[in-house]
């Protein structure tokens, strides 16, 4: 009973968090549908992008948490080899993963046959997106982490949810982005 | 630099693993594009939905790594009371969590003005997700916690990425069941 107990402590206000907050993300993807939908293929993209910033500012994330708890770095946004290191690796991650993930989605429209606007749109807008995604949500994944500290709170029980939420919004907004540009760039819609 | 190589080599082969399974699920969102396009209140659905399987998949996981690794429960399936007592929190927390995501999507809806069901079909497309959800999540939890285990990988950077992965392929193919119970 007491470990069933500490479960629903423990898991409840991340969940009620985490729920609230793609729920905004929610009507984050309904504001953009219009324009995801614009380019065909793109929505299978979404995914893909989203669980991308996940894996990259997820463990970014748990990395840093444990580099500030044993003392190598110092809760300030400075130049240093462990944060650039770590960065760098994110932001690399980040343009490797979104070229497989074109490619992917691509192979994928055709087997299922779905329309798609073609691999070199959809290679752009996944590259220009992951990557920036990537490069933001680094970043903010850093400075929140760092400010947490700072408060005494432990960022490795708070950083799961808010590194993914805040990477969903940046993730969002930056295909937002690549979307718009593509259809300038390639004179879509 | 070498420690770039060592995260670089540690996470690309994962994150390729879960690439492919998130495409699987953004393709059923392609194919099904036309119905969410005019029924926006289900794209609402979808990323809570996700985020409700992932972070119980891997809060199980981490706490059955912790037990693992304390000498509380041993990798195997059988009756142990760590793991039963584990598995009934982490269902009632999945019960009164998508009540709740059946309610906040009524709300967000409410107060942007996306069209949506009406409360009590909102709670009950929640409930019957996370109905459909918990078996499946907590199955796969607590195998990828015993083979990340079993095989010495570290369930931080292994579990996390995988169960959330899988997560948001099957919260995507709940909206996909339930869109067809409810005739969209």
């Amino acid at each position: 009973m007491k470990i069933r107990l500490s479960v629903i402590r423990e898991s409840l206000i991340a969940e009620v968090i985490s729920i609230t907050g793609a729920s905004l993300v929610g009507f984050g993807l309904v504001k953009t549908t219009g324009i995801i939908h614009s380019i065909p293929g793109m929505l299978a993209v979404i995914p893909g992008i989203l669980a991308l910033r996940g894996g990259v500012s997820g463990s970014l994330a748990a990395r840093i948490g444990t580099a500030l708890h044993t003392g190598i770095i110092e809760p300030r946004l400075e130049i240093n080899p462990i944060i650039k290191t770590n960065v760098l690796s994110a932001i690399t991650l980040g343009f490797a993963e979104s070229i497989l993930v074109a490619l992917i989605a691509y192979v994928f429209t055709i087997i299922a046959d779905v329309p798609s606007a073609g691999l070199h749109i959809l290679l752009f807008v996944s590259v220009m997106g992951g990557t920036l995604a990537a490069t933001i949500g680094s970043f903010t994944t850093l400075i929140i982490a760092f400010q947490v500290y700072r408060v005494g709170i432990d960022p490795d029980s708070v950083m799961g949810p808010i590194a993914t939420m805040t990477g969903d919004v940046v993730a969002i907004s930056s295909l937002f982005l690549a979307i718009t540009v593509a259809k300038q760039l390639f004179g879509i819609g | 630099m070498s420690s770039m190589r060592k995260i670089l080599t540690e996470s690309f082969p994962i994150l390729t693993i879960v690439t492919i399974v998130e495409l699987l699920a953004g393709i059923q969102l392609e194919i099904r594009s036309e119905t969410l396009i005019t029924l926006p209140i289900l794209l609402v659905f979808i990323p809570p939905i996700n985020n409700l399987g992932g972070s119980f998949g891997s809060i199980l996981t981490s706490r059955i790594s912790t037990a693992l690794s304390l000498g509380d429960m041993e990798p195997r399936f059988v009756r142990n009371e760590n793991l039963e007592e584990n598995i009934v929190g982490i269902i009632i927390v999945g019960l009164i969590s998508s009540i709740y995501l059946g309610l906040v999507v009524y709300i967000v809806g409410y107060l942007t003005g996306i069209q949506s069901f009406p409360v009590t079909t909102s709670i009950l497309f929640g409930i019957l997700s996370g109905l459909m959800l918990t078996t499946p999540i907590v199955g796969v939890s607590v195998a990828v916690a015993f083979i990340s285990w079993n095989l010495g990988l570290d369930p931080d950077n292994v579990s996390t990425p995988i169960i959330t992965a899988i997560a948001d392929a099957l919260g995507i193919s709940c909206v996909m069941v339930i869109m067809k119970l409810f005739g969209f």
